[in-house]
């Protein structure tokens, strides 16, 4: 009879599957040019089957444990003076759902991917990529303390930015992979302010003690701080407005990566972030405030942006956004049960929807073919309607994406690089004043 | 004789002895398999004194009592918990150095200056007399200024020399006046510059602070922390890329401040600490920003290093365990990931003449091992879960957490800042068009093999102390354990033990 701690320990290891395909993976590349892909393919099916084994017996013994929140604390990673870092897992609703979404989606994705790359130059990145993606996700997820997911959080971060820039060949797909990475590291100080803002209040990071205490605790401005730390956090994962430009960029990726990430996982992660922290966010009435604010902002603006998109991809994503603003709505109006059920359902929709959309056209004459139409497709005729002040106005604010993006440029990014080129030519001058202002001699070499 | 002295003096004498026996035109041809080997050897010797005495204070089991006294200079070398950590990984950069860097730069003079310098930096590792610590430190410094001197570049040299002399002067005036006071002080001491002895004086025979502080200046010269960084940029600039590897490949700045202020000094480094937090947090937020505006990927890396010098220096400051081990354990994370991207960046310039990144890009084409090399190098220097970068940067951010939060903030987002400078390094060079020296399809060969197993062997260090970082942390334990004075302010003062020094050195049997 095989004991519950045992199954528990096999639960845990939900993230240790895929990180030990990726290192085999990895090997893998390092000996060969360019590994098989049906080895590549099988190592990451198994570790992703596995994976989702480990979720699936969380969830039962969860289940059959009275759905209570079990906290499992399985070792120290390391431990410094009063201070450690403990492996520590957390199965409650919002984590057992989310894992189980996660889980079935990668493994869907890999599924999808072993055909739809094929013979691509990047199959054995992507397969790398997706399961290191799996592992952050899973450790975010099932995490126990804040610690494990701003570890599992930056993972995610990094595999969206590589994948964002998966065609590395062409300008286009780098440089939104450069506005992703800028945003993404911007935003995660959010989180990592939190992080510190809530030990300091609290002298902990695990969930457990942490919402043993917060209930009790009046947090006042403390709590406002860490709530709004954890807002700007989750405002950066979820592309929510100001900083949500990067999202329509992002599907520059490959097709499974867009639904995967874009569309399924990790633009949820900021929601699942204020879920995870709703009892936090219940003492910081000004971070549900901005919450809202920010949320309903989002969603009306996505949803005008979204309707004069060109392409599938981007109104895609318009949609994507704008339900996840409703999603922090309903985190802030104390619903977070709502907006779980909300993520679970809306993932699994966008993900097909990404998936479907190198198709579109292809389904678009489908639909057509069998309403009966036939011929061209007609052009509306917009020009010369009648249309309000009001309604140009608006139809212009959202094609140019509410100017968001080139006033980010303008009065943060060009500022601070023209700083940092004025202190190093300031540098520059002093150094030469010191070396006496030689030029640069040519470096000896070796002539065989 | 005992095996312990043996194995100290043998590990910085034998590359010493290599360097010096390997010369002549005859043997020419033999230089760079003989400096690899001697490498290797001393590897598996400082790997040797790591298992036997890393985890313990074997400084009596080295010492030579029958080691003639002249002038109060006697030769004592032994390793502990913070010395035993830093030879086999300096060792180890070195070899790596040496079989990775461009074969085209490794003169048989250079290979040379380069094991020369690796004896004398061990030598300041395993030296336990103050003297001849010193002797090394300033003689470490040399063969690089003879190297930059002999191929007529004079603005390095000139750098080296205000570093030379920035660095030891307060060094050799602190030895002087530390013999003069020892002298004065009617305590009948043979040996006054004995690390043990002083550590094991009598409360009642204090040192006077500012003595200390003499140090300290030193040492954050060594280090390059703002304002003593000017030298960092330009020497690695211009300086001979392996042997300015070689001559950086341990943190000595950090070691003398751990092996010699802290214990010696712990009052004044109560007293400098309001003054150290900010310095260290200004050198890594001006690093980094300053790294940004750089178009030569030699004057990036020179700039991301000030700004981790700056995170060593916040980590110690902190005064408390956390931060002290982060910082240990960052200098040595810190120093992989700049030598093994200063190699790859070599290994760019000896395929393309240039560093410029205006001029490089599209090169993951042809050299995709290359660039996965530099991305997992770069993540793994910023901080990322899993690697040794993670471990390091949470222990320091945590060590400032309770008693300077806003520190820990600026720690971080100078974090995210380095982050976003290596990606876009990785991708002015490695993605996107091809451009310039990069254009023609088979012009940029990727890594060799050779190259390519020292770049692996680097990020799985990493990689491994990022995932297991117990042991690592464990033998540090004996530097961070001396900290518990420390961490009490007054009660030094509380109880008249001004001087006494809650060393490593002063729990040796």
């Amino acid at each position: 009879m095989i004991s519950s701690q045992a199954i528990w320990h096999f639960a845990a290891f939900a993230p240790g599957w895929p990180a030990l395909g990726a290192l085999l993976i990895g090997a893998l590349a390092l000996f060969q040019n360019r590994p098989r892909e049906h080895v590549v393919v099988a190592i990451a099916h198994l570790a992703l089957w596995l994976s989702f084994g480990s979720v699936c017996a969380g969830t039962v013994l969860w289940l059959s444990q009275g759905r209570q929140p079990v906290d499992l604390r399985l070792l120290d990673i390391y431990r410094s003076g009063d201070y450690a870092l403990e492996l520590r897992l957390y199965f409650d609703l919002a984590s057992v759902v989310v894992s189980m979404v996660s889980a079935v989606l990668i493994l869907a994705t890999s599924r999808f991917a072993q055909r739809y790359l094929h013979r691509e130059p990047g199959f054995v990145r992507f397969f790398v990529l997706m399961l290191t993606f799996a592992v952050g996700v899973l450790l975010l997820v099932l995490g126990g303390s804040y610690d494990l997911l701003l570890a599992g959080w930056e993972i995610v971060g990094w595999t969206s930015v590589l994948l964002v820039g998966f065609f590395q060949e062409r300008q286009g797909p780098v440089r939104a992979a450069l506005r992703v990475l800028v945003t993404y590291r911007l935003c995660d100080i959010g989180l990592l302010v939190g992080a510190v803002a809530l030990h300091g209040w609290l002298h902990s990071s695990a969930y457990q003690d942490i919402f043993e205490h917060v209930a009790g605790s009046h947090g006042g401005a403390t709590a406002s701080f860490v709530g709004l730390c954890l807002l700007f956090a989750a405002m950066g994962k979820s592309a929510q407005i100001p900083v949500g430009g990067w999202l329509p960029r992002a599907m520059e990726g490959p097709t499974a990566s867009s639904a995967v990430f874009y569309g399924g996982l990790s633009v949820h992660m900021g929601v699942y972030l204020l879920i995870r922290s709703a009892p936090v966010l219940e003492q910081a009435p000004l971070a549900r405030f901005g919450v809202l604010v920010i949320g309903a902002v989002t969603a009306v603006m996505a949803a005008l942006s979204g309707q004069v998109s060109a392409d599938a991809k981007s109104g895609l994503a318009y949609a994507t956004i704008s339900q996840v603003g409703l999603m922090f709505v309903e985190c802030a109006l104390g619903l977070p049960k709502l907006a779980l059920l909300h993520l679970a359902a809306h993932s699994l929709l966008r993900y097909y929807q990404f998936l479907r959309t190198p198709s579109t056209l292809q389904d678009a004459l489908a639909r057509r073919r069998a309403d009966g139409g036939a011929g061209p497709v007609a052009v509306e005729v917009v020009a010369g309607t009648e249309t309000s002040s009001f309604q140009r106005f608006l139809y212009r604010l959202a094609i140019e994406r509410f100017a968001i993006e080139s006033v980010l440029d303008r009065w943060v990014a060009r500022p601070m690089l023209a700083v940092a080129r004025s202190l190093g030519r300031r540098e520059d001058a002093l150094v030469g004043w010191l070396m006496g202002h030689s030029p640069v001699a040519k470096e000896v070499r070796h002539e065989d | 004789m005992k095996t312990d002295l043996w194995l100290m003096t043998l590990i910085w004498a034998l590359p010493l002895g290599v360097s010096l026996a390997v010369r002549g035109r005859m043997l020419d041809r033999a230089v760079r398999p003989a400096a690899i080997l001697t490498s290797a050897v001393v590897v598996l010797l400082s790997l040797w004194a790591f298992v036997r005495d890393g985890a313990e204070h074997a400084f009596a089991r080295s010492e030579a009592v029958w080691a003639p006294v002249v002038l109060g200079i006697r030769y004592h070398v032994g390793i502990d918990g913070l010395s035993a950590v830093l030879l086999p990984v300096s060792a180890g950069l070195i070899l790596g150095v040496l079989i990775a860097a461009p074969r085209r730069v490794m003169t048989s003079v250079l290979i040379r200056q380069m094991l020369l310098t690796e004896s004398l930096l061990l030598g300041v590792l395993v030296s336990l007399d103050l003297s001849i610590l010193l002797l090394f430190w300033i003689a470490s410094l040399l063969p690089l200024f003879g190297e930059l001197r002999a191929r007529g570049e004079r603005g390095g040299a000139r750098m080296m020399g205000i570093l030379g002399v920035a660095s030891s002067l307060p060094l050799i005036g602190f030895v002087l006046l530390l013999g003069v006071l020892r002298a004065k002080s009617g305590a009948a001491v043979q040996t006054p510059y004995d690390l043990i002895a002083l550590a094991q004086r009598q409360i009642d025979d204090p040192l006077p602070s500012w003595l200390g502080g003499l140090v300290m200046v030193g040492a954050l010269v060594r280090m390059g922390c703002f304002p003593f960084h000017f030298w960092i940029v330009p020497l690695s600039e211009r300086g001979s890329a392996p042997l300015v590897l070689t001559a950086f490949a341990t943190p000595l700045g950090l070691f003398l401040m751990t092996r010699v202020m802290m214990p010696l000094f712990p009052d004044l480094f109560m007293q400098a600490m309001p003054l150290l937090l900010p310095l260290g947090l200004l050198t890594a937020t001006y690093g980094a920003v300053l790294a940004m505006a750089q178009y030569d990927l030699r004057r990036m890396l020179g700039y991301f290093w000030i700004s981790q010098q700056g995170f060593l220096l916040a980590g110690i400051a902190s005064m408390n365990a956390p931060g002290v081990s982060g910082a240990l354990i960052h200098a040595i994370g810190t120093v992989v990931v700049r030598t093994g991207l200063a190699l790859l960046i070599g290994a760019i310039y000896a395929r393309t003449g240039t560093c410029d990144v205006r001029k490089l890009g599209g090169l993951v084409r042809t050299a995709p091992r290359m660039a996965t090399g530099f991305l997992l190098l770069g993540v793994a220097a910023v901080g990322t879960p899993g690697t040794l970068g993670f471990v390091s940067e949470d222990l320091i951010v945590q060590g400032l957490l309770d008693h300077h939060s806003i520190a820990a903030v600026m720690v971080l987002v100078t974090t995210a800042l380095n982050g976003i400078l290596l990606f876009l390094a990785f991708q002015r060079v490695f993605l996107g068009d091809r451009v310039g020296h990069s254009s023609t399809e088979h012009s940029f060969p990727d890594l060799l093999p050779r190259e390519r197993w020292v770049a692996v062997a680097m990020f799985g260090l990493l990689l491994a102390g990022g995932l297991v970082p117990a042991p690592l942390l464990a033998v540090r334990t004996s530097v961070v354990d001396a900290l518990h004075d420390i961490e009490k302010p007054g009660l030094h003062e509380a109880s008249g033990e001004a001087g006494h020094a809650p060393s490593t050195a002063a729990q040796a049997p």
